[in-house]
This record gives C-alpha cells, sequence and structure tokens, in this order.
C-alpha cells in the first residue's frame, strides 16, 4: 500500500501525541498517583507505535513500543512513577521528534536510538547512581548516535540569522555552512563551559541547515497566539465601555484606532490556521467514485476551489456533512439515465461541490442537475408524518417547505425520500452547519436540480454574539443565528391555535421564551413591548423572547472541558468585557 | 445497497487508514468515533452494520464500548482493531461478543477479507 498519502497527517499527529507525552510526563512529576495521566502517557505510546508501525518506521516503533512498556509497569504498579521514568520518557519523546524531522525531510535516519530502547525497557526505580545518571540526560542521550566532535556538528548551526518574514506568510531563515565558519570565536568558549547544552542544540539545529525556507511553527504556538489575540479583543471592549462611561473622545479615538489593528491582528493570525479546503478532497472524489459504481449511474464530479483556505476547526468537521449532501445528491438527486434521456437531459448527471470566498464568509455548495425537490410534495408528506399542522402548511413560502427536509424525522422516512428526491441525514448536516457558526440554504428547481449552500465563518474562535438577559442571567447567541432583533408591541401579537406568533415580513413566525427553555422565571411585557430575536430551528424562523437584548459584542469563544461540552444546547463560554463569564447557546439545539 | 461501518479509534491516522480501505472495497462509512463514550452514542444514533473498534482508547476502552454497544443490540457486528501484544484481551473481548479480530498495522487485504466475511456470517 502507498503510504505517502499518510505521511503528513502521521507527522502532525505523531506530533501531537509527543506534545500530550511531554504535558502529562510535567503534570504527572507534580502528582506521581494520577491515574487518569499514567492512562494517557501509556495510549499515547501506544498510539504512536501504532501509527509509526502502519509506515514502517521501525525506529520510532521500538523506541515507542518500550515507552509503551514502561508506562504498562507504571500501570500494572510494579514501577512507581518517579524522576527516573519521567527522564526516560522524555528523552524517548526527544528521539522520536528527531526521527520525525528525518522522515519529514525525507532523509534516512540519521541517529540511533542508541541503548535508550535498552534502557527503558531494563529500567529500575532510582538508587543513587542512576538518580546521578538520570540527571544528567542530554549529555549522553542525543550524543549517543553522534560520533561527531561537538565543534563540527556545531558548523553548520543557523545561528540568530533570521531574516525579518518577507511576505508574512512564511519567515526565511537561510543559512549557510560560510555564516557558521565566521562566528566569532566567543561561542567556542561557551561550548566549552556548557558541552551538554550545546551539544544538544546543535543536535537540534542541525536539520534545518540551509535547505529550509519557512519556519516550522509547533501548533500550540498558534493555539497561544489565538488565544491570546481573543484575550486582547476582549480586552479591547472594556476599553471600549470605559471610553464610553468617561465621554473621552481622544480615549476613544485611541481604542478605535486599537480595535482595527486588533482586528487585522485577528486576521494575520487566523490565516496561519488555515489549510486548502483540497486537504479533505480525495476523499470525496474516491467516494463519488464508489458511489458511481454503487448506484449505476453514470455521473461527473466537479469540483472547485481546492486552494480556498478554511480554519483548520472548520474542516475537520465538515467532511461528515459534505459527504451526505454528496451522497443525497447521487442517491436521490440524480435520474437513472433512461429517466434523463426520457425528460430531454443528457445521460451523464453532474454533481459539483464548490469552494468560494464571500468577504469574510466561506461558501460550499454541493449542486446536482437531478429531479429537483418539490415542495408541495414535502409539505404534503410532512403533514401526513404529523410534523406541522394544515394550518401552519398554508403559511409555508416555498423556501421554509424545502427546509422541511431539516426537521428530524422527516427525512429519515423512506417514502418521503423517495417522493421528494432528498434522503437522510438532512437534520444532522443541519445540525453541524450550525454548530459551526454557520447555515444551510436549499435552492431547487423540481426537473433541473438542487443546490445546498454552506455559509460558513472563516475562523470559530471569534464571534460576534448577541447578549441578552433572561431573568437573572446572561447569555450569548452567535449573531450567526440571528435573523433579527425585535422589539414587539402587544398589539402586535397573534394568537394561532394556542400559540402565540408575530407576523415578520408577510410571514408568521411563532414565539418561544427563551426563559422557560431553560428553566428561568418568565419575562413579562416590559412598558407594554418584548424583546425577543428571530432565529432558525429545525428549518422553521421562529421568535426567541427574552427579557432584554443587550447589545452585539465580539466574543472569543472558550470550549467547554468535559462534561460540560457534552451539554446540548451550549457551546462554550466567554468573558464579557465587564468580566462576567457568559455561555453561548447553541439555539437551534436547545428548541 | 452497500454496508455502513463506524471506525472507532483514538487516532485520526488510524482511522483515515481504515477509512480508505473500507471505502475502496465498497463500504460507507457512516460515522468515526474518538473514544469510547463516543463511539456507544454514534452506535446509538447511526446503527451500523458494522463497527470497527480500537481497543486503546481514551474515556471507555474499547472492552467497556464493545459491551455497551453489544447491550444496546445484541445482534452488532463488531470487529476488535489490535496490535500485537495485546492477547490477554482478545478472550475478553469474544466472550463480550466482537466478531472479529484485524491486526495493527492494517493489510488492506487482510481487512477486506476479514470484514466481508463479518458482515455475511
Amino acid at each position: 500500500m502507498d503510504m505517502s498519502q499518510y505521511k503528513s497527517l502521521f507527522l502532525s499527529e505523531a506530533r501531537e501525541y509527543l506534545k500530550t507525552i511531554g504535558d502529562t510526563v510535567a503534570a504527572l512529576e507534580q502528582s506521581p498517583m494520577d491515574r487518569g495521566a499514567i492512562d494517557d502517557l501509556f495510549r499515547g505510546a501506544h498510539s504512536l507505535k501504532g501509527m509509526a508501525a502502519s509506515m514502517e518506521f521501525g525506529d520510532i516503533v521500538d523506541v515507542a513500543h518500550s515507552m509503551e512498556d514502561l508506562m504498562m509497569r507504571v500501570r500494572e504498579e510494579t514501577l512507581a512513577f518517579g524522576a527516573g521514568v519521567a527522564e526516560l520518557l522524555l528523552e524517548g519523546a526527544d528521539l522520536i521528534e528527531g526521527l520525525l524531522n528525518d522522515v519529514e525531510q525525507d532523509l534516512e535516519p540519521r541517529r540511533s536510538s542508541g541503548d535508550l530502547v535498552k534502557r527503558l525497557s531494563r529500567y529500575q526505580p532510582p538508587q543513587p547512581e542512576a538518580q546521578a545518571q538520570a540527571t544528567c540526560r542530554g549529555n549522553d542521550a542525543p550524543a549517543a548516535g553522534n560520533d561527531a566532535p561537538i565543534s563540527e556538528s556545531t558548523t553548520p548551526a543557523p545561528v540568530p540569522e533570521r531574516a525579518a518574514p518577507a511576505d508574512g506568510a512564511a519567515a526565511s531563515v537561510e543559512s549557510s555552512q560560510a555564516e557558521g565558519s565566521s562566528r566569532p570565536a566567543g561561542i567556542s568558549q561557551v561550548q566549552a563551559q556548557l558541552p551538554a547544552q550545546v551539544s544538544a542544540e546543535a543536535e537540534k539545529a542541525k536539520e534545518p541547515a540551509g535547505e529550509i525556507s519557512t519556519v516550522r511553527v509547533k501548533t500550540e504556538v498558534l493555539d497561544h497566539l489565538v488565544n491570546l489575540t481573543g484575550e486582547l479583543i476582549t480586552n479591547k471592549q472594556r476599553l471600549l465601555n470605559i471610553g464610553q462611561e468617561l465621554g473621552s473622545a481622544r480615549l476613544n479615538e485611541a481604542v478605535s484606532q486599537t480595535a482595527k489593528l486588533l482586528r487585522a491582528l485577528h486576521d494575520e493570525v487566523m490565516k496561519v490556521r488555515l489549510m486548502p479546503f483540497g486537504a479533505i478532497c480525495d476523499r470525496f472524489q474516491r467516494s463519488m467514485r464508489a458511489l458511481a459504481k454503487q448506484s449505476g449511474k453514470d455521473l461527473q464530479f466537479e469540483l472547485a476551489g481546492r486552494e480556498i483556505g478554511l480554519d483548520r476547526g472548520i474542516l475537520e468537521q465538515l467532511a461528515d456533512p459534505l459527504n451526505h449532501l454528496l451522497r443525497n445528491a447521487v442517491d436521490h438527486g440524480l435520474e437513472s439515465g433512461a429517466d434523463r434521456i426520457a425528460a430531454g437531459k443528457p445521460a451523464k448527471g453532474v454533481v459539483k461541490l464548490s469552494v468560494r470566498q464571500d468577504r469574510d464568509r466561506i461558501l460550499i455548495t454541493v449542486s446536482d442537475d437531478g429531479r429537483g425537490m418539490d415542495p408541495e410534495a414535502m409539505v404534503a408528506a410532512a403533514i401526513r408524518k404529523g410534523l406541522i399542522g394544515e394550518e401552519e402548511a398554508v403559511l409555508l413560502t416555498p423556501r421554509q417547505a424545502l427546509m422541511l427536509v431539516c426537521i428530524p424525522g422527516f427525512s429519515t422516512a423512506k417514502e418521503v425520500t423517495e417522493l421528494s428526491g432528498r434522503g437522510v441525514g438532512m437534520d444532522a448536516v443541519n445540525a453541524s452547519v450550525q454548530k459551526l457558526g454557520g447555515s444551510l440554504a436549499i435552492e431547487s428547481e423540481p426537473g433541473a436540480g438542487s443546490r445546498f449552500t454552506l455559509r460558513l465563518p472563516m475562523t470559530i474562535a471569534i464571534i460576534h454574539a448577541l447578549i441578552v438577559q433572561c431573568g437573572s442571567m446572561k447569555v450569548a447567541v452567535p449573531a450567526s443565528a440571528v435573523q433579527r432583533s425585535v422589539e414587539l408591541r402587544r398589539d402586535e401579537l397573534e394568537t394561532i391555535g394556542r400559540r402565540r406568533a408575530f407576523r415578520l415580513d408577510g410571514e408568521i413566525v411563532p414565539l418561544l421564551s427563551l426563559n422557560r427553555v431553560l428553566g428561568l422565571p418568565l419575562a413579562r411585557f416590559r412598558a407594554g413591548f418584548m424583546s425577543l430575536f428571530v432565529t432558525e430551528a429545525k428549518g422553521r424562523r421562529v421568535g426567541v423572547v427574552v427579557d432584554r437584548l443587550l447589545g452585539q459584542q465580539e466574543l472569543f469563544v472558550k470550549p467547554l472541558g468535559r462534561p460540560l461540552s457534552k451539554l446540548p444546547g451550549v457551546d462554550g463560554g466567554a468573558t464579557l468585557a465587564d468580566g462576567e463569564i457568559v455561555t453561548i447557546l447553541n439555539v437551534a439545539e436547545l428548541l | 445497497m452497500s454496508s455502513t461501518v463506524m471506525i472507532v479509534d483514538d487516532a485520526l491516522f488510524m482511522r483515515k487508514m481504515l477509512r480508505n480501505i473500507l471505502e475502496a472495497e465498497g463500504y460507507q462509512i457512516v460515522a468515526e468515533a474518538s473514544d469510547g463514550d463516543e463511539a456507544v452514542a454514534k452506535f446509538q444514533e447511526h446503527r451500523p452494520d458494522l463497527v470497527t473498534l480500537d481497543i486503546v482508547m481514551p474515556n471507555k476502552t474499547g472492552l467497556e464500548a464493545l459491551q455497551e454497544i453489544m447491550a444496546l443490540d445484541p445482534a452488532a457486528k463488531v470487529v476488535m482493531c489490535s496490535a500485537i501484544g495485546q492477547e490477554s484481551f482478545t478472550a475478553a473481548a469474544v466472550r463480550a461478543g466482537a466478531r472479529a479480530f484485524i491486526l495493527k498495522p492494517f493489510n488492506p487485504e487482510l481487512v477486506a477479507h476479514v470484514l466481508k466475511e463479518t458482515v455475511e456470517g
């Protein structure tokens, strides 16, 4: 099997495991009995071993395997976690890191594990001598496989001759052998005093020697930058509030300049996290080929916009929804060849997946030239399924009717599927898109085809949100989920059946109370009008009534840890400008 | 209609490899999970024809997830992914209802063969 396609994934994931191992060792040194951390270490080494074995990198397998065995002993409590174990594991992690760098540059592994594998597998709990040996790690480890004298190995080291980033995307670090040799004599003196440290650094610095034109940055550093930028934006909001309180025009002017700069900084930082859409395209091409074969339909798959960059976090969560949409397009959208010819179309159906950027949004469309969807048939089916009432059905616009496929329970019904030309899982697709702060739109013309458009933000860490008050709580709702905010007069309220509703652009929009959903006391009419925002849930517009609308803010979203992350309807937390902590609601999931 | 599969492994790398192998064989991957909890939840949601389940995972081991999946559906077809050195788990996994094992590192032909037998058997 050709494994080269997996190389970059292997490298990035292996480095993540190494980082986890490093962090966990540090944590265990603080609390050596932490079972969870011990399990994590064992798993990390185990996973590394498995991955390296698949890639047939025997050196890495050997080291990871002996690390796994060592942790197995700790896990089974035949060995206590102590400084000796920690040192060995870190040494193993460093060695693997070096081997990964070799792999990345397609070099033959230039370092050997020396006796590390042996030391890992024969490790005995610290005695006075063993302790002494453990503290001089870095002295024997990296040098073990490297016979070259220190003075030579430092020659090609890229001295801090870093050129300033020329294009902002990748800083160049060109270095040449000549630079090394013209180094001031002072350095060799330092070397003499600190042989261990310098040799370790020289070892690390050796790889890039003149061949590399970009700086590799660890993803943790990027995440840290994103965090800091987020905190700065939160702080900017505070300054903005203070400026307004003080009524100082000069302060406001300075803050608004800072805000612009922060926005630019944020955009630059986020750009670094972008990955081309093409990174996940291979699988679509493969699955479309397989689908064509299975369904017996002759089809052409067109892909556009592979080069468009998306946030890594978003990209990872797009694969499943897009797969769903593509599968539906083939299984249910496209007609059979004979039917197409009968309808006067070319026998070969076309399915397109295209990505483009529209200002600060990414638009992804999946379209087909198949049979299309019939809004009337869908409405009729939804009534038959008891998903909507007849009086409600009359009020649906064609756009709303198409969105009925997103109601759970609608699209899973087989009969409806065949009738409407759309398949399973649309509710899941819609939910995933909303979770990413995006929206789904469906257009279709019976007989001519359908088009599903996903509108997504470029990044997910920083969002615009509407802050609302419910009882004593403030909560945030992503602006992407808010179609409009409304202050409704009492006389604009209507009652339809047993539900309260109001009219928006000639459409009847039912009302729901967010207080009730959150289990809080109900909102009162304040001075004769009620505050609400309009959102979309299960493909329908809904007015969500709150106590007060407090305004919009830029929020830096922080994910919640377990078990809070499993709470339905909660997408994360954020700090408001006044220091108050709010939860960010996923309204569609709550309603 | 092709068989539906859920792939469970904590390493994205492993999931991707397995996905490629299975898709080339015409399976339809309906879900992926990266830990035991997620595996059980997604099994309940998707009810795949076949599950490939890694043994060493966070939050719930493969063995624990297997037991819960079998409790949800005693007819579930679960294939365990194991590595050399995990023989001690195999007996327990068979007792818990595992249908077969595939060994890491994966050999595509072997994996395809084992899964085909499991689906048909």
